[in-house]
């Protein structure tokens, strides 16, 4: 017979608490697993991307300079489909700016004639209700056709690599601050063999909505073994733009700032000849480089098989032969350097390409010509590894000037082109958009009157 | 008390002839029939021979009059057809014949019985003491002789009354010696011929108390003593103050005794003393009233006022009696001050109340025991007073680089206005001055802020100073009250207490300097009682009274932060989700609901906005998206970062685990609201939830208190139950809850006793920031941004307005004037087409879209644009960088970038192109803008109207705050109406040029009325939660 138990047995003693205690660890542990879960699973919500009016604005800072008897121009290019406002205020030192408004119809490339009789004259251009680009040109009787791409904003650090002062050579750098506040910078020039900090330009303070050149040749003169004068300016305080001109007994260019990085694609220019490739190491370290020609046919190291060392702070200039498209410089070691084309032109006129780190899809490429034109050439490198499908589209002052057979473009990986543009329609800007990758656009030209004159476009 | 020398009588007693003085007793009634008898029969008994009583009857209904005139025949009662007071009487009965016969005459009441010596005794006294003219008796209780009632009375300087006595102190003879006194009651007084006929009758005016000390102090003045002898006793009823008589005076008791007690001042004092004591006495008068209103004491004020008021209607007779006083004066006011209580004898009689309950009587062993145990055993016995002693040394450690401070500044700390008047200025005005403008109605929290600026010596930095580092011992104290209250238990309630004031939230709070953050903290224990009490079922309280007094706390402290609403919020939802049998659902959130719209009421201008505005004011965004980090009550920044502060969620679940029964329902409310409060901080930090219920430190300030409650609770079951049972899981609790509480405790206080709070002197404002002051304060605004967190900008940037979503680039922002975040601020959201209009320009700017981002913060008065060191995203220092029109500052410390565009706040600007943009809504046109000239307009001292010089026809008048349409053009031929400038802004464009002109604003008239409404609706919600008087 089984054992007889009571119905209902009372629970031992401290097992209710038992329980409970259990209950509330079980609670503490799911809340701690959830709290983990939360932190690293979830994490907190992504701050959403907002919704701008669409309505862009902007500015392009013209640092072109001049001199008496040169004639200045700004060309603008509007590749959108709205009418863009434009403000143009133009800055020469001891002068108050003088200041201009009007629009640009969409697909339209405008020029308005600028000052460029003094060293310091400078031009910004501020956009409103669409994105545009903007290139400065300027032209002088005797000594031809320079043109330089305007630049969106100031930087920290200006190189501008190719400011010589040889024999028969003038240099200007032209230093814009077309801000509301006072700034103050430091100008160093540097040679194959030496660098100039004159102490009367460290710093250099330069009064608000104004700005200045300075003559270079009364800084640093080129010696023996020196090729050409590299310059920096370092801002301190307030933001300043610069840029750099030059008249040479080959002609006359506009320099613009080199920009520090590890590869630098620089669309060379449509003519076959030789050039000089200026190399500049700011940094600390040594820089081991390699330089790569692109051409129509393909890729060759024209560095040679031991490739560039720069030691820090240098500055060499080497002799490019041969060069048929576009030239890359990159950094083997991964020590950013900087880097720009001198190529010269049929007749010996001489141009300085700067080159950029960022290959882009889409290209406005605005024409290195004065309003009278001349022969222009569309530079196209293709740096990726896969064939690119480019389109052209050209803008007049009329609008869309047709061209059929820029409609479709191919262009293999790491080849360079150059594509004569219409010489009928007058100077054109192009714009270039690429199917498949990305791409480096330029311009090359040969004014009418002379001269040569080249220039990067400008990425959208 | 001066004791007094006896001598011989001053006669030598004549053998055999010598007759004792004659002794008339003057006994006032008033229906006094059920202790008349006793009197009566006791002055039959009296042992002096030569004793006579006139008895004056006070128009008595009871049949007073009947039994006096059957003991003492009728020509002995004089009937009076109305009720004189008893000086009255007395008055009446010395104007007889018999009085003017009598060598003394004994004031007696119709409850006194005197012991059948007394009279004899007191004629001894009287003839014994050289210059006595008043004597009175030693008075015991009628019920209950050992205990002690009068032993001789004194005042202080202002005639508040004291007695040696304690209450209920037993007559063992420690008095029994002839005492000089200010005066004696006059229950029983024995007055000399002498003093009655130079200094007259008592003051009929000054019935039914104190009438006796200004007749006892004019006998001073004249010359005569004033003794209490004990040899004589009697017996006293003290029937008026039980109320035991028609027409009691105890509910109006306090009126009485200040009226008397000025109107003795005014009669009595010299005039040299009136000078100094008369302004002291306003003084402490004014503040007993304000102390009186703010503890809701209305009646016990109202009295206070309504007796200076009596004393000024009746000045004329008052200054004529005091010249009789005068007149007959001998002694100097010193002389009689001899007598007085000391000054300070009220603050110390505050001071003993406070010491009794904070140390409670205990037994103490006679045994001696090590310093140690003893210090276990005081800690144990007296945990309030061991808790307030660890909390002053704590806090003044951890305040001592505060404390010394001229004025506090701190990141979220906001800046105080000059003067108190600003606060109330604000309130009741129409316009809103801070922020971007516009007609946001102030909080009624301004009101409180003034009131206690006033309080704090008219300096409202010392009130930042006294909040900041007061509120915390505030919420430490509610919070030992909240759980007092629950467990009935004053140890585990101190421990709460403590672990509350030091949890990880309420540091946050003094670090941060966020004072509304504060006082919701130091108001949450009081919250969750409050709002949980209909739920449980012994609720029993009057529901009209629990209503509006649930809904004025409710609404003070969403006045002050108005995510209390928040927190309320989810405690009801805890409440109400309490499974546990019993709970009262429907009547809790009822209730609850009655109390919201009451608050609601009495906040309504700011409830209106916040409907109005989706709720936007509920938020605050403090906190980081740290589950961790928010599970140990830490916000992200301030102290608290050591792991320590887990020891609070720890120690709340042990004692969850091991509390009772009979603490489930507080206890079960408490953990659901801990847990989802925690979920819910996270949600709000990160993210999850709508901008209106996005408030993080509300949500922890509910877990805070749960936690409190939950190791209260726990405490206190444990601590009963451990010594009841065997050694088991109770006694391992209890030193597992001890070893996490004294650890946790520890490390909290140690972090607080750095004192490394973001709050301190001066010294915390970035140098780099005198770039951006403005020393008008006003001309310009400063935009601050930094990343996209809810942390406070750095001093005095305050917390932020808003947060603009813009990617990678995403900021909080706030805009301010070169002060930095102003308390009339205080309740207020940042929300407006202004505000609007502001995230949509800097959308645009950290897009990436413009480079013209001075031109569009232009109209907004925005000179700087500030942001503190590494606070400010990459990718937005980048695009700020791109900004033509905003020029970096070289600043140590704060990225700060200057807009030269920027247009005054208030200014007429002559530039069409301005004129263009403002009507223009364009963003476009906008930027385009340019640096306008312009001429800043004046604006007359405290008035809400600017004046400005001629305005072309091409110009633009703008104030750039958000528009109103009461803006009004004013001194032109064709006023032109106000305008939407840029969309949200106060504009005129004039159509002709004109000459000096005015724009005023003429819609004060609103917010009178509701200002005037919230008066009176206070003044009802205060009236109906008032406190009863204590006479």
């Amino acid at each position: 017979m089984a054992e007889e138990r009571p119905a209902s047995s009372p629970p031992p003693p401290g097992a209710g608490l038992r329980r409970r205690l259990v209950a509330v660890a079980a609670v503490v542990a799911l809340i701690a697993v959830s709290g983990a879960v939360l932190d690293r699973g979830l994490g907190p919500r992504s701050a959403g991307a907002g919704v701008a009016s669409g309505a862009a604005t902007g500015a392009w800072f013209c640092p072109h300079g001049g001199s008496p008897g040169w004639s200045g121009w700004v060309v603008i290019g509007n590749p959108g489909t709205a009418t863009v406002r434009v403000r143009l205020t133009e800055l020469t030192a001891g002068k108050t700016p003088s200041v201009r408004l009007f629009s640009v119809g969409p697909l339209q490339q405008v020029y308005r004639e600028v000052s460029a009789v003094d060293p310091s004259d400078a031009t910004v251009v501020e956009y409103f209700g669409g994105w545009i680009g903007a290139a400065a040109v300027v032209a002088s009787e005797q000594s031809g056709v320079g043109a330089g791409r305007c630049e969106p904003f100031p930087r920290r650090t200006w190189y501008l690599l190719d400011e010589p002062t040889g024999a028969g050579e003038t240099s200007y750098v032209v230093v814009m601050n077309p801000f509301a506040e006072d700034a103050a910078f430091d100008l160093a020039a540097r040679t194959e063999t030496r660098t100039i900090a004159p102490g009367s330009l460290r710093p250099y303070v330069l009064p608000a909505r104004s700005s200045v050149a300075f003559r270079l040749n009364d800084i640093a003169l080129e010696g023996p073994g020196e090729r050409t004068v590299s310059v920096t300016v370092v801002q301190r305080v307030g933001r300043v733009i610069a840029g750099g001109v030059s008249t040479t007994p080959r002609g006359l260019r506009l320099g613009a700032g080199a920009v520090l990085s590890n590869v630098t694609d620089i669309p060379a220019g449509a003519y076959a000849g030789s050039g000089e490739l200026i190399l500049a190491n700011p940094g600390a370290n040594r820089a081991d480089l390699s330089v790569i020609g692109s051409g129509r046919t393909g890729q060759r190291v024209v560095s040679g098989p031991a490739g560039i060392s720069l030691a820090p702070g240098e500055v060499r200039t080497m002799d490019l032969d041969g060069l048929t498209g576009a030239a890359v410089v990159q950094s083997d070691n991964r020590q950013p350097a900087l880097a720009a084309l001198r190529v010269a032109g049929p007749r010996g006129d001489q141009a300085t390409v700067t080159g950029t780190p960022t290959p882009e899809p889409t290209w406005l490429v605005l024409p290195a010509l004065t309003p009278k034109g001349g022969r222009s050439f569309l530079v196209l490198q293709n740096p990726g590894r896969s064939r690119l499908r480019i389109t052209v589209q050209l803008l007049g002052p009329s609008g869309i000037v047709p061209a059929p057979r820029l409609s479709s473009i191919s262009l293999p990986p790491g080849r360079t082109i150059s594509v004569a543009l219409p010489a009928s329609s007058g100077p054109v800007t192009a714009l270039v958009r690429a199917q498949g990758g990305t791409l480096v656009a330029g311009a090359a030209s040969y004014p009418a009157g002379g001269g040569y004159a080249a220039m990067l476009g400008q990425p959208m | 008390m001066p004791q007094v020398e006896t001598r011989s009588p001053r006669a030598a007693p004549r053998s055999g002839k010598v007759q004792p003085p004659s002794v008339l007793v003057l006994l006032v009634v008033r229906d006094g029939g059920q202790w008349l008898r006793q009197c009566l029969r006791a002055l039959a008994r009296q042992t002096h021979r030569r004793i006579g009583v006139l008895a004056v009857d006070n128009d008595s209904t009871d049949g007073s009059a009947s039994l006096l005139e059957s003991a003492l025949g009728p020509e002995r009662v004089l009937k009076s057809d109305r009720n004189l007071g008893f000086a009255g009487g007395v008055s009446r009965a010395l104007q007889s014949d018999m009085a003017r016969q009598a060598d003394y005459v004994l004031f007696l009441h119709d409850d006194t019985a005197l012991d059948q010596e007394a009279v004899a005794a007191l004629v001894e006294a009287a003839e014994r003491v050289e210059g006595v003219g008043v004597v009175g008796p030693k008075v015991v209780d009628w019920e209950e002789p050992r205990v002690l009632r009068e032993v001789g009375l004194s005042t202080d300087r202002f005639g508040y009354p004291y007695s040696p006595l304690e209450e209920g102190e037993i007559d063992q003879g420690q008095y029994d010696r002839i005492r000089e006194v200010l005066y004696v009651s006059s229950c029983a007084m024995l007055v000399s011929r002498e003093v009655w006929n130079r200094i007259g009758p008592p003051d009929e005016r000054l019935s039914p108390v104190q009438e006796d000390l200004d007749f006892c102090w004019r006998a001073r003045l004249a010359g005569f003593r004033v003794l209490m002898t004990p040899t004589a006793l009697a017996r006293h009823r003290e029937a008026t103050v039980r109320g035991e008589r028609p027409g009691s005076i105890s509910a109006r008791e306090r009126y009485f005794r200040e009226r008397s007690a000025l109107a003795s001042i005014l009669k009595n004092y010299g005039l040299l003393s009136l000078i100094w004591i008369l302004p002291l006495y306003l003084v402490q008068g004014i503040v007993r009233v304000g102390l009186l209103a703010a503890s809701r004491r209305f009646q016990d004020a109202f009295q206070l006022v309504a007796a200076w008021g009596w004393n000024v209607a009746h000045l004329p007779r008052t200054l004529r009696l005091r010249i009789r006083a005068q007149a007959v004066r001998r002694v100097p006011d010193r002389s009689v001050r001899r007598s007085m209580a000391p000054t300070g004898i009220r603050l110390r009689r505050w001071g003993q109340t406070a010491a009794l309950a904070l140390l409670p009587r205990h037994a103490e062993s006679a045994e001696p025991v090590p310093p140690g145990r003893r210090a276990l055993r005081f800690a144990r016995n007296h945990p309030v007073a061991s808790a307030w002693a660890l909390a002053l040394l704590v806090a003044a450690l951890a305040y001592r680089n505060l404390l010394g401070a001229s004025a506090l500044v701190g990141p979220g700390l906001v800046a105080f206005p000059r003067s108190p008047v600003d606060f109330f200025r604000e309130l009741v005005s129409g316009l809103r001055h801070t922020g971007l403008g516009g007609t946001e109605a102030a909080s009624p929290a301004l009101g409180l802020l003034g009131l206690g600026s006033i309080l704090t010596l008219v300096n409202p930095s010392l009130l930042a100073k006294v909040l900041l580092l007061g509120l915390p011992v505030v919420a430490g104290a509610t919070c030992y009250r909240a759980v007092r209250a629950n467990t009935e238990e004053t140890l585990p309630a101190a421990v709460a207490g403590a672990c509350y004031g030091l949890s990880n939230v309420v540091l946050w709070g003094i670090s941060e300097g966020r004072i509304p953050a504060l006082v919701f903290l130091a108001g949450m224990p009081w919250l969750v009682s409050k709002l949980t009490l209909p739920f449980d079922p012994g609720f029993g309280l009057p529901i009209r009274r629990w209503v509006v007094g649930a809904g004025v706390g409710l609404s003070v402290l969403a006045s002050f932060y108005p995510g209390t609403v928040l927190a309320a919020a989810v405690i009801v939802a805890a409440a109400a989700l309490t499974p546990l049998r019993g709970t009262r659902r429907g009547r809790g959130t009822a209730l609850v609901a009655l109390a919201v719209i009451t608050a609601t009421i009495l906040v309504f201008p700011l409830a209106f906005s916040f409907v109005r505005d989706g709720g936007a004011g509920l938020s605050d965004h403090g906190g980081r998206a740290s589950f961790a980090a928010l599970a140990r009550l830490w916000p992200g920044r301030g102290p608290g970062s050591w792991p320590t502060g887990f020891f609070f969620p720890l120690a709340a679940a042990l004692a969850l685990g091991l509390a009772s029964r009979r603490s489930a329902r507080p206890a079960f409310r408490a953990a659901i609201a801990s847990v989802l409060s925690i979920y819910l901080a996270w949600m709000a930090a990160a993210g999850y939830l709508p901008a209106a219920l996005s408030n993080p430190v509300a949500y922890l300030g509910v877990a805070a208190f749960g936690f409190a409650l939950l190791l209260g609770l726990g405490l206190a079951d444990l601590l009963r139950q451990v010594g009841l049972v065997s050694f088991g899981h109770r006694q391992v609790g209890v030193g597992a809850m001890a070893l996490v509480i004294g650890v946790g405790l520890g490390g909290q206080a140690l972090q607080a006793a750095q004192g490394s709070w973001a709050v301190g002197r001066s010294d915390r404002l970035t140098p780099a920031y005198g770039i951006v002051g403005d020393p008008t304060g006003s001309l310009y605004r400063v935009l601050w941004l930094g990343r996209a967190d809810g942390d406070a900008f750095p001093t005095p940037g305050g917390v932020p307005d808003g947060t603009v979503e813009a990617g990678p680039a995403s900021v909080r922002y706030a805009v301010r004037n070169s002060e930095g975040m102003s308390a009339l601020d205080t309740g207020r959201p940042a929300v407006g087409p202004g505000y609007d209009a502001l995230e949509r320009a800097l959308r645009e700017i950290l897009a990436g879209q413009t480079s013209h981002g001075g031109a569009l913060l232009a109209p907004f008065g925005i000179r700087f644009v500030v942001a503190g060191p590494g606070d400010l995203p990459s990718q937005a220092l980048q695009r700020l960088v791109l900004q033509l029109d905003l020029d970096p500052v070289p600043a140590g410390g704060l990225s700060i970038f200057q807009n030269s565009k920027a247009a005054p706040v208030d200014a007429l600007i002559r530039d069409p192109d301005w004129r263009q943009a403002a009507t223009n809504p364009s963003l476009l046109a906008v930027e385009r803008l340019v640096k306008p000239d312009v001429r800043v307009l004046r604006q007359p001292d405290g008035r809400d109207a600017f004046l400005g010089p001629g305005a072309g026809a091409s110009s633009l008048i703008l104030l750039a705050q958000q528009f109103d349409p009461h803006w009004r053009l004013e001194g032109v031929s064709s006023p032109a109406p106000s305008t939407r400038a840029f969309g949200w802004a106060v504009g005129f464009a004039p159509t002709a040029r004109t000459s000096a002109f005015e724009v005023r604003f003429h819609g004060q008239a609103t917010r009178t009325i509701e200002i005037a409404l919230l008066t009176a609706l206070w003044m009802v919600g205060l009236w109906v939660t008032r406190r009863p008087s204590r006479g």
